[in-house]
């Protein structure tokens, strides 16, 4: 343990994987900053650099874009109100907002700190209990996994309590978009309706992108030519909250990091939904639920910390068992087999120096996004400063050419343009968004599993007896949708003091 | 209640407008087939059908349920502006792999004085060079995507 | 309305003189699309290829992933792009001789649409059964499943999934019935097949062979005639079902009517790469045998696996979708 711990060290301080991590840091920082950009395009761009490089510095360089990448979409999130990536569409409920009363720079250092913290806490438990964990994942199967999506699914409900027929509408429509194309199970096509290119199905980048990017656009104009001049923006800087507000969110931070962590491990889920799944827990259990969504800080914790928290979950079965996380952790396991490191059940007796350098790349990842913090938010924070009309033109610009980049696909841009149409009508006639992105991301989730655990069990009911994780998910699922029913009951039943606390 | 009347009408519409288009769709896209669904772990149709149904079931609770919570979420305004530069960016999305990146971010540049009113030309010159060089550097030299200049 | 534009583009090209000529070639840089997500087998050798065809042709050489239905979307872009060589496909059997058989209509002919430069390698094939299951040999496993008809669960990893049609063509050779569980990808149905909830498949030895050595999985044979060097005393399933044969494989394509000498350049380049010492290391780590050989022996081969394929199918009675 030593010895491998003192083998990574020496690998860790050669001057190619500094440099590696440093260029890693900044380009992934950037990468996510740029919407339509994220963590899978960051880490594929890098696979052909790492093959002509040492396995030092490959493996910083992929963690380093890793935590970056994902950590960087949080920055546009807060300042144009246009998710960076996937992950950070959570961050823009609240961090938004507060950039909008002018508290941009203090908005930033929360997501910042919080993405750090997130991001470092899923990397101790990735580093105690990883092997332990990974097998306790192993007992989730097709019909552990449906019950999780539905759970998930169902915190749509939580989140959108006030507009909640609209909401489940908006869920739904985003199962059905992600339901285009051709079925995993049967192969068969669905609502293609003849035309080849849709048989791939709609991707999340085009789809987000129009939802969030075009969309806003086209409501800032809609606001500037209504008169509605907003108050100008300020806030350029870097400014971390005091001790006690931090000591206030401790165990937000901690729920949310743990939140990430488990999503991670699960295979099949990835940070969008770790983010807006926290950030459905943290409004839940919040005092004033209400001031969520209007630049509430803790809304930026619960989906920072949450989506930062995934890079650590998701490598928990990568490296004990061998089985990536999701997308961005099977590429990052293709770079490890072309360096010859055959990941498996076995990475961690046979390549136990290889493991260690993960751990303290990822440390010292985590360590750079708050550097690029402190050192990149006044610079990004002086996109308030550009005039409303120009920094909407190059958000257009931006948007599209980052769309355009993850599969060089002309077509990925008629779906962006659908999909912002859509995005704006839906907002227009109030329906949130939220809902529809967990929709797509859960609901394809849910669908496979279930026909693979209908094939597995047939109809039988008895299997839920004989699965006690499935029964607990299922339980957990049906007190979140009676929430505020049984609240209310435990109210009547135990009396005052919680009457004055849901005031 | 007074002022819920001109919401509920526009909620009227909004649901059965939502409603009528899952069923199209649903009809359209050949997801009504019951003999498939005997079969739900095979059948391609069964899920996404039911997906459709429930938006059909809301937009039938948006139409006619009781709209005492309409006051949720603010309203956006929706003007010809904001439809137009919605125009322009579906054009600009849809020519720019065709025209390149120099000739359709400038044509883009014209949404400033029509649609925003914005008339400082030197800015949107600086704007306009700078944004295409930065572009330029990022995406078609670093990142090497296939697009015209 | 795009592929007839497409055609058009590519008619007004081959009518122009000089289009696609090989004596500067290459003169910009080239894309070898995969169409499965990155990470993969076919991902994993079309880098290996980008990365040395790079340092001998002096170009840039690029992977682009273009996954979907079934191999479909990065097949089509290469059958649609223009035939001069700068755009070329690697691919497993779908788009070559397995699509065909299984969608009714596809936007190319897969028959005529490539000119096969290279087969690159060839993936043997692993039969692996969880070891709690209680077999220990192919006769095993067709005697437990005989004696259970319909109870024992298969994992593979999509409609036409060479991990479906190696099960297909297994059962029908024994005579037995067993249940498929799809999934969206090998990495997809590893967890449930090491946790016990599905009894076996057959699959890329690549992404199975850690589970095998760390003892999670148990090899029963394998799908070529001749045994693995990497699992040594693995019987080929052909030991106990005569005529068993299927091995996957990754042909590297250029678009039909691509200059002759231009797939011969890189007919010779995928050649050469693919005998080098450290990439063939690199293959052999991941369970892949390098295979090479010239555009002509590609072409024969294409033909030589096509019946094979097609009687895969039709043993996995695949709905025409």
């Amino acid at each position: 343990m030593l010895h491998e711990f003192l083998a990574a060290g020496a690998m860790l301080i050669q001057p190619a994987t500094v440099v590696a991590l440093l260029v890693g840091i900044v380009l992934g920082t950037i990468i996510g900053v740029l919407p339509g950009l994220g963590p899978s395009i960051a880490v594929s761009l890098a696979v052909p650099f790492t093959l002509n490089m040492g396995i030092g510095p490959s493996i910083a360089l992929l963690m380093a874009l890793y935590c970056t990448s994902i950590y960087g979409g949080a920055i546009t999130a807060i300042l144009v109100n246009v998710p960076g990536t996937p992950a950070s569409a959570a961050t823009c409920f609240d961090g938004h907002p507060m950039a909008r009363r002018g508290e941009a720079n203090v908005a930033i250092a929360i997501a910042t700190f919080a993405s750090a913290i997130g991001g470092w806490l899923s990397l101790v438990i990735l580093a105690l209990i990883a092997p332990f964990l990974a097998r306790f994942a192993l007992r989730f199967g097709p019909l552990e996994m449906c019950c999780v999506g539905i759970f998930a699914l169902c915190c749509i409900a939580v989140i959108e309590r006030r507009t909640l027929t609209r909401a489940v509408a908006a869920g739904l429509i985003g199962i059905t978009i992600a339901a285009v194309g051709q079925d995993p199970v049967s192969g068969g096509m669905r609502l293609t309706f003849g035309y080849f290119p849709l048989s791939a199905g709609i991707p999340l980048v085009p789809l987000l992108i129009g939802l969030f990017a075009f969309s806003e656009v086209m409501i800032r104009v809609g606001e500037i030519a209504a008169g509605m001049q907003r108050p100008a923006m300020t806030g350029v800087g870097f400014r971390l909250p005091n001790f006690a507000f931090w000591k206030n969110a401790a165990p937000l931070v901690a729920k949310s990091s743990i939140i990430g962590t488990a999503i991670g491990i699960l295979p099949g889920s990835g940070p969008t939904a770790a983010s807006f799944i926290s950030y459905a827990e943290a409004k839940r259990s919040a005092k004033d639920p209400a001031s969520f969504g209007k630049g509430n800080p803790h809304g930026v914790i619960a989906s920072e910390a949450a989506n930062n928290a995934v890079t650590g979950g998701a490598l928990v079965p990568t490296l004990s068992i061998g089985i990536p996380g999701d997308p961005i952790t099977a590429i990052m396991l293709a770079a490890l087999v072309l360096q010859g490191v055959i990941p498996g059940p076995k990475l961690y007796v046979e390549h136990g120096d290889i493991v260690m350098l993960i751990l303290m790349s990822l440390f010292v990842a985590n360590a750079g996004i708050m550097v690029m913090g402190a050192l990149g938010a006044p610079l990004w924070t002086r996109i308030l400063k550009i005039p409303e009309p120009l920094l909407m033109v190059g958000v257009t610009i931006v948007a599209t050419l980052g769309t355009f980049a993850t599969d060089n696909s002309a077509f990925d841009l008629i779906i962006m343009v659908f999909a912002g149409f859509l995005g704006w009508g839906l907002r227009a006639l109030r329906f949130p968004l939220a809902p529809l992105i967990i929709g797509y991301v859960l609901g394809p989730m849910v669908e496979v599993n279930l026909k693979q655990a209908l094939i597995v069990y047939g109809g039988d009911p008895y299997v839920f007896i004989e699965r006690p994780i499935a029964t607990v998910l299922l339980l957990m699922t049906l007190a979140v949708l009676f929430y505020p029913w049984l609240n209310g009951l435990a109210k009547r039943c135990f009396g005052k003091a919680e009457v004055r606390e849901a005031k | 209640m007074t002022q819920a009347r001109p919401h509920s009408r526009r909620d009227f519409g909004t649901g059965i407008g939502l409603a009528v288009l899952a069923l199209v769709i649903a009809a359209a896209g050949g997801l009504i087939a019951p003999a498939s669904w005997l079969d739900p772990a095979q059948s391609p149709s069964i899920y996404p059908c039911a997906a459709l149904l429930g938006v059909a079931v809301c937009g039938l609770i948006i139409a006619f349920g009781k709209s005492a919570q309409s006051d949720a979420g603010e309203s956006l305004p929706v003007n010809r502006r904001s439809i137009g530069m919605g125009l322009i960016m579906a054009a600009y999305a849809i020519l720019l792999p065709f025209l390149g990146l120099i000739v359709s971010t400038l044509a883009l540049h014209l949404a400033l004085p029509t649609v925003f009113r914005y008339r400082r030309w030197g800015a949107a010159v600086a704007f306009a060079v700078i944004i295409i060089g930065l572009s330029w550097l990022v995406f078609i030299k670093v990142m090497g995507i296939p697009l015209k200049l | 309305m795009r592929i007839p534009s497409t055609i058009m583009v590519i008619a007004a090209l081959l009518l122009m003189p000089g289009a696609g000529s090989a004596s500067d070639y290459p003169a910009r840089r080239i894309d070898i699309i995969v169409p499965f997500t990155a990470g993969g087998n076919t991902d994993t050798i079309a880098r290996l290829l980008a990365k040395h065809m790079e340092s001998s042709l002096k170009q840039s050489v690029i992977v682009v992933n273009r996954p979907g239905a079934g191999t479909n979307i990065g097949s089509a872009l290469v059958a649609h792009s223009k035939p001069d060589g700068y755009t070329m496909l690697l691919n497993a059997p779908a788009s070559f001789v397995v699509n065909q058989f299984i969608y009714k209509s596809l936007p190319y002919d897969p028959d005529t649409a490539f000119e096969p430069a290279c087969v690159a390698a060839r993936f043997p094939n692993v039969l692996v059964v969880n070891p709690s299951l209680g077999v220990k040999s192919i006769q095993e496993l067709i005697n437990l499943a005989k004696a259970r008809p319909g109870k024992i669960e298969y994992a593979f990893a999509g409609v036409g999934a060479s991990s479906q049609l190696s099960v297909a063509m297994f059962a029908e050779k024994a005579g037995i019935d067993v249940v498929g569980v799809p999934y969206k990808g090998t990495s997809q149905y590893l967890p449930d097949l090491v946790a016990g909830r599905v009894a076996f498949t057959i699959d890329n030895l690549g992404p199975i062979l850690p589970f095998i050595k760390a003892g999670k999985l148990l090899a029963l044979g394998v799908s070529s005639k001749q045994s693995v060097s990497l699992l040594p005393g693995v019987p080929p399933i052909d030991m106990v079902l005569k005529g068993y044969e299927l091995v996957s494989w990754n042909v590297l394509a250029l678009p039909a009517r691509t200059s002759p000498e231009i797939v011969r350049i890189i007919g010779k380049q995928c050649d050469r790469i693919v005998h080098l010492p450290t990439v063939m290391a690199t293959m052999r780590s991941f369970g892949a045998e390098p295979v090479g050989g010239t555009p002509e022996q590609a072409a024969e081969f294409l033909k030589s696996e096509r019946p094979r394929w097609e009687a895969a199918i039709k043993a996995a009675k695949i709905p025409k979708q």
